[in-house]
């Protein structure tokens, strides 16, 4: 029963943060002045055309009903305009983009592959290697080993996500002349080469978030050494090996798995720096290239979209930080 | 802890107390530090006085194509580096890039440091109130700030950079939306600091003898709030210059023609091929001052924090 409220409560939150960010989202986007109608007009645009096209897109009434039929088009989809013309968006309807005449939703998960393909590769090498690497540093406090990961980990906190990739371009690409430089191979149409072409960015990726978590795990694991609850393991008689595996490691991966959640949960609503960089056409590139055109419809859905998946990873942390530590599922 | 006592004769000094006092003995007790910390004031000393080096140097921001070879590359070797170009310059337009450097660090600097002290500040202020009154006004920055930490930032951060009129001064929109961003963070931290503070007899005795909220908060708790408030905000301060250079390079940041360390690198991109010292100055720049704030933000840390000693 108590596992049951613990999942609602954290399902209701995650319902109310997304009405809330969906909200504040609408609001800057269509208050300030910007007019997606006016690009949709053609020149020479006549006041009858701008009226015609905003009503059509149903920007001609206030915000607010704006936003509520924003709101019913995700439950029930819309319709833009009437007769002949009229576009049917059916639910979940997350808008719709009239410079290239297609669903928001459609576009955005035409391309969720990318970013889901690069995050998720991304996430697997830096979790292992970021913990790995900060486990054992705090173990080795003080050698060489600890020193050298340490400082190559500030370099990879302090450094830019787009030079690490350029960095990484140079090196493999250009220098070592292993790997493609960029572009995608769909993974339904060759696995190889479609690891082949992600390499790079997954170290790349990788190594910038393996820094933080490496610094992060050392941290934690030093001080969880210095509870009470290692030494009375280490009292039991229990191998050093099971004391840091099992006790010491448990406590030091909570807060790693909470940063985790919004680390990841960002990253697959598209990788924006690195698919630049790396030209794939995931959810990232097409939010820069809606930046440029000012598609204001992709713009919102896209912002939207990335909240979604921030909110549900995080509400999955939750659950396993339950699963993971006993005093959470009390609160 | 599991460190045996030091028998060296050699007995841990307590926390320091002050910011100079942590800075001082942190570049004192490391040359690595020592070194970061120069790095931070020479770029800072660049960033301020860019027009009388950019003037020395004998060089504008504006477009110079004889300092460019047939084939628009800059001229010369390393990208035109030169007594006269001493960063070389641009492909194409031949803009002098040290002056596109120091004029960038200009730009970079003040939305890193403004968006840092708005955040603290903002944070400062609700995390302080949210631990010191409690109550309903508690639960609501709690859980405002746990939306804004489950925000896109980053992503709502390049839409609104895209239709944000051209009027607003942009410097000014990104210290803002940054620092917007940025106070769930501090005030977390405030927040804890104030609620095990505001139970120690010294507040309560400030309180019984008449102290007002106001002098509470300014005598009595913001003295001890001072260390975990250097020690966030100044690990804050690469952050926010690494994100103002983000959305430069992504196009969302400051419009040109005022120079940004991202959008320079974003140009220098296309011709990493064939000019890479273009890509190198800014992009140098751009880690070294990250590099540098962090590592002497990691050390005022250790100074302030005696429990942090050695976390790295």
């Amino acid at each position: 029963m108590r596992v049951v409220k613990f999942v609602a409560g954290r399902f209701a939150g995650m319902v109310v943060v997304l009405l809330i960010v969906s909200f504040i989202t609408f609001l800057v986007f269509y208050v300030l002045p910007s007019e997606p109608a006016q690009l949709a007009c053609g020149r020479p645009c006549s006041p009858q055309a701008l009226e015609l096209a905003r009503e059509f897109m149903g920007y001609n009434v206030p915000w607010y009903q704006q936003y509520f039929d924003f709101l019913g088009g995700i439950f029930t989809g819309r319709t833009f305009g009437s007769g002949p013309s009229a576009i049917h968006c059916p639910a979940p309807c997350f808008g719709y983009d009239f410079q290239n005449n297609a669903e928001v939703l459609d576009q955005i998960l035409d391309r969720v592959e990318v970013s889901f393909s690069v995050a998720i590769g991304a996430a697997i090498i830096w979790m292992v290697a970021g913990v790995g690497l900060g486990v054992l540093s705090a173990l080795k406090r003080g050698t060489p080993l600890d020193r050298i990961t340490m400082a190559v980990a500030m370099a990879g906190v302090s450094m830019p996500a787009y030079l690490a990739g350029m960095l990484g371009i140079t090196i493999f690409a250009f220098g070592l002349d292993v790997v493609p430089k960029n572009g995608y191979v769909p993974i339904g149409e060759d696995v190889v080469q479609w690891a082949w072409h992600l390499v790079t960015p997954w170290l790349v990726l990788a190594f910038l978030h393996a820094a933080i978590y490496a610094r992060l795990t050392r941290g934690q694991m030093l001080e969880t050494l210095g509870e009470d609850f290692i030494r009375t393991a280490r009292a039991k008689g229990l191998t050093e090996r099971r004391v840091v595996g099992r006790h010491a490691l448990r406590n030091v991966l909570l807060p790693v798995v909470t940063v985790f959640g919004v680390d990841l949960g960002l990253l697959l609503a598209g990788t924006v720096i690195t698919e630049r960089i790396f030209s794939m056409p995931g959810v990232g590139m097409l939010l820069v290239d809606s930046i440029r055109s000012l598609n204001l419809p992709i713009l919102l859905g896209v912002t939207l979209f990335a909240a979604l998946l921030v909110t549900v990873v995080n509400f999955l942390v939750d659950l396993f930080y339950g699963v993971l530590d006993p005093r959470a599922r009390l609160t | 802890m599991s460190d045996p006592l030091p028998l060296g004769g050699e007995v841990t000094p307590g926390a320091a107390r002050s910011l100079p006092a942590a800075l001082w003995r942190a570049i004192r007790r490391d040359a690595w530090t020592l070194t970061c910390a120069i790095i931070v004031v020479a770029i800072v000393l660049l960033a301020v006085g860019a027009d009388l080096w950019v003037a020395i140097e004998g060089q504008d921001l504006n477009e110079n194509i004889e300092a460019l070879g047939p084939d628009g590359l800059p001229a010369g070797p390393l990208g035109g580096v030169s007594a006269d170009h001493w960063f070389g310059v641009q492909p194409l337009r031949g803009i002098d890039l040290f002056a596109l450097v120091a004029y960038g660090a200009r730009v970079s600097l003040l939305v890193g440091l403004g968006a840092t002290v708005l955040a603290t500040v903002l944070g400062v202020l609700i995390g302080a109130s949210a631990g010191y009154i409690g109550g309903w006004w508690d639960r609501v920055v709690s859980w405002a700030s746990d939306v804004m930490l489950g925000f896109p930032s980053l992503v709502f951060m390049i839409a609104l950079g895209a239709v944000a009129p051209i009027e607003f001064p942009r410097q000014l929109l990104l210290i803002v939306v940054l620092g917007i961003f940025g106070w769930p963070r501090v005030a977390r931290i405030v927040r804890a600091q104030v609620l095990s503070l505001s139970k120690r007899n010294f507040v309560s005795a400030s309180r019984v003898m008449g102290g007002g909220t106001w002098h509470v908060f300014t005598r009595q708790l913001l003295p001890n709030l001072w260390a975990p408030i250097i020690i966030v905000s100044s690990l804050t301060i690469p952050s926010m210059i690494g994100n103002e250079a983000a959305l430069s390079f992504l196009g969302a940041g400051v419009l040109p023609p005022t120079p940004s360390w991202g959008r320079t690198i974003s140009d220098a991109i296309d011709y990493f091929e064939t000019d890479p010292m273009y890509l190198i100055f800014p992009g140098l720049m751009l880690f070294l001052i990250t590099l540098a704030f962090n590592v002497v933000g990691d050390s005022i840390r250790d100074e302030l924090d005696p429990k942090s000693k050695g976390r790295g």
